[in-house]
């Protein structure tokens, strides 16, 4: 393929043709100082805070501080290119981003220029990237399920659309799994998901990617990345960017969901601006508004009212913890704004139990209203009970003697935790779930060998699929219904303990 | 390398800061005697002086010449010329230690005086040098447009090829040809770019 010059040319020769000149008009200032991807900028008297200005070349800026004799800018670009003397123009907007279908499936920066090597952007529509969260009457409480295809999430921490479910834990504990997983069970649930990585290594991200890719998740995701060697400014809009990009969807009816992958990497940035620019530092060297930094993004997480359309953006932003430690500032700065918190244990994770999930202390404030009643009425108690189990095996291992009943109760608790287990990029489905799940919580599990529980869900879940669909559709109908699994005598609970019977009859244990 | 802009503006804040309050304090001296503008005159001549003469600067801001030494150089070098109001004026700033904020006394002043007698100051940058008639022409139409009498001064700057660009406190009235010719450019690029966009086909042939 060619281009032609001629039709080029003649494009050029038109707008030549209509050119008419006017007298620009703009406020300007002369960079004092720059560095460290900010600007220390004189003049610009009536600049306003957060309001674009440019550099000499086209970079871009944030008015960030406005004091009595300079204007604070911080640089969303290339800041070794400006030079002190140079001239700064006030652009009279805000910062946007580009939005709608064009940016779906790319993998973008937070400016939304590509960084996949596909093409430019193609959108006509942008949003600016501050903006104020939907006020009380614009919204509606959360009650629609947002499932994350994990059983332990799932059953014991739901998530509805609308909500923020903060994940935490320290390094390597299987955090950004999680979220992963998330993303790629919304295939088929038209959600459109918006991964943002933060400070993270670009190696991090090209495998998310990877595995989106593979996993046909790419194709209604959006990767917002500002990796490590992005400067600071870059890395702090970043999830503002990414909320943004949602928003759009949101405001026509849609559902979303966002990874704000990592906030504290993000509060690092923030930091790092201002203390900078000189602004006072507080607890842990954090400026004193962090806490209005994360919480007046998560606040744009919500679900809208009917009348607008009912669109819902759902976040789960990512803290990583230092050695366990979630009263650090950070950390409980955003367990307080959030509505729950998935919290990650390493013991766990080394233990075996993946997603490491400690059950005594994660919770999830709204979701319970947006469960599916049938898993609601099969995993009610699942979370308590094990919690309960958690101290009755501390409490076993004294070694005492034990009565039947503590026993029985443990070999439960052991089964469970085996049965909660789930091997990444595998989301389940959620009648998969509530079948397996009630297995276990009805005792159908106390006969097989702790070691069998894995390949008994398996082998199980494809002998309904391929023998008992029916009985799978009749749970997939009545799944909404508020008896269904509860009462034992409703069809759904009878057909799917009859199935469990036939079904543990022909299961061969390992010997 | 590139050749970096020169301030006119005092660009160290903090002086900038110091440089306000003692202009005050100045203008306020000159009310009081009714000689605002020879103050002001002497003040934009010394800064003038001592930008041009850098050892006599670094004499004056050194702390290791005594106050009463300063002081008898001031006097020698200001001499009859000068108003006795403004020596000791001069003489107060070093005694302050605060001599190298002249420059910025001399611009806040300058920017206070204006403001009270309700004028602003404007540069008026043309590629050829303009003739007095222009230059009164331009005077009052830009205190038409503002609503305010207004200082006008020249600069000559070749790099802008035509055309004129003024400069009112931190806004600019952009009329020069090399903005001119860098805006039909942006713009036709960008014209040709979303033309490209919607039909490739009327702009690809194939191989």
């Amino acid at each position: 393929m060619k281009f032609s010059a001629d039709e080029i040319a003649s494009v050029i020769q038109k707008e030549i043709e209509q050119y008419e000149s006017q007298i620009d008009v703009r406020e300007v200032g002369t960079v004092l100082e720059v560095g460290d991807g900010i600007a220390r900028v004189h003049g610009l008297t009536n600049v306003a805070s957060g309001e674009m200005v440019e550099f000499a070349g086209g970079i871009i800026g944030l008015a960030f501080n406005l004091e009595e004799y300079s204007v604070g800018v911080i640089i969303l670009g290339d800041y070794v290119k400006i030079a002190e003397g140079d001239e700064v123009r006030s652009l009279g907007t805000l910062l946007s981003v580009p939005v709608g279908d064009a940016v779906v499936g790319r993998v973008i920066d937070p400016l939304g220029n590509p960084l996949d090597g596909k093409g430019p952007i193609n959108s006509s529509e942008t949003r600016p990237v501050e903006v104020i969260a939907p006020g009380v009457a614009e919204r509606q409480s959360v009650h629609e399920p947002m499932q994350t295809g994990l059983k332990a999430v799932d059953a014991m921490t739901p998530i509805g659309r609308g909500q923020r479910e903060l994940i935490i834990g320290d390094r390597k504990t299987g955090k950004t799994a999680i979220a992963i997983d998330a993303i790629l069970n919304q295939k088929e649930t038209g959600v459109k998901c918006f991964y943002v990585a933060i400070g993270q290594k670009d190696s991090s991200v090209a495998g998310v990617v990877k595995i989106l890719e593979q996993n046909g998740a790419l194709a209604y995701t959006t990767v917002i990345v500002s990796g490590a060697s992005t400067p600071a400014p870059l890395q702090y809009i970043a999830p503002y960017a990414g909320t943004a990009m949602a928003e759009h969807f949101m405001w026509q009816g849609q559902h979303c969901l966002v990874v704000y992958d990592d906030l504290s990497k993000q509060a690092v940035a923030y930091r790092e601006l201002s203390l900078l620019m000189r602004r006072p530092p507080g607890r842990e060297a954090y400026p004193g508004d962090v806490f209005y930094c994360h919480s007046r993004l998560l606040e744009r997480s919500c679900k809208l009212s009917k009348a607008l359309g009912g669109g819902s953006i759902t976040s789960l932003p990512i803290i990583e913890t230092l050695e366990g430690e979630v009263s650090a500032y950070i950390p409980t700065n955003v367990i307080s704004i959030t509505d729950g918190q998935i919290y990650l244990q390493p013991d766990l994770f080394f233990s075996g139990v993946r997603p490491a999930m400690n059950a005594g202390i994660s919770v999830s404030r709204v979701g319970g209203a947006a469960q599916v009643k049938a898993m609601k009425n099969v995993a009610g108690g699942l979370r308590l009970d094990l919690a309960a189990f958690r101290e009755l095996e501390a409490f076993a291992q004294l070694g005492t003697d034990l009565d039947a009943m503590t026993q029985a109760r443990l070999d439960r608790g052991y089964r469970m935790v085996e049965l909660l287990k789930q091997s990444q990029y595998k989301p389940l489905n959620e009648v998969d779930q509530i079948l397996v799940i009630y297995a276990g919580s009805a005792g159908f599990l106390d006969k097989i060998p702790v070691i069998d529980i894995r390949r008994w869900e398996d082998e199980f879940l494809r002998f309904v699929h391929d023998h008992k669909q029916n009985v799978w559709d009749l749970i997939s109908s009545n799944k909404n219904d508020g008896a269904a699994m509860k009462k034992p005598d409703h069809e759904t609970t009878k057909a799917v303990r009859d199935l469990l019977s036939e079904f543990n009859l022909q299961f061969r244990k390992s010997t | 390398m590139e050749k970096v802009a020169e301030h006119s503006t005092a660009m160290d804040t903090s002086q900038q800061r110091v440089g306000e309050i003692y202009a005050r304090s100045l203008l306020a001296i000159g009310q009081k005697s009714g000689h605002v503008d020879s103050l002001l005159e002497q003040v934009q001549s010394l800064a003038e002086v001592v930008a041009k003469l850098p050892p006599f600067r670094a004499l004056m801001e050194s702390p290791r010449v005594s106050f009463e030494e300063k002081a008898k150089l001031i006097d020698k070098a200001l001499g009859p010329q000068s108003t006795p109001d403004f020596t000791n004026f001069v003489k107060v700033l070093t005694r302050k230690n605060r001599f190298d904020c002249l420059p910025a006394v001399s611009a806040a002043a300058q920017k206070l005086h204006n403001e009270i007698r309700g004028r602003v100051g404007a540069t008026l940058i043309t590629a050829e040098p303009v003739d007095a008639d222009m230059l009164r022409h331009t005077s009052t139409q830009l205190a038409k447009t503002l609503g305010k009498e207004v200082d006008l001064k020249s600069q000559l700057d070749p790099s802008i090829l035509g055309g004129s660009i003024v400069r009112v406190g931190d806004t600019v009235y952009d009329g020069s040809a090399k903005n001119q010719l860098r805006r039909a450019r942006s713009a036709a690029v960008q014209r040709a770019h979303q033309e490209i966009r919607d039909s490739m086909n009327r702009f690809a042939t194939e191989n």
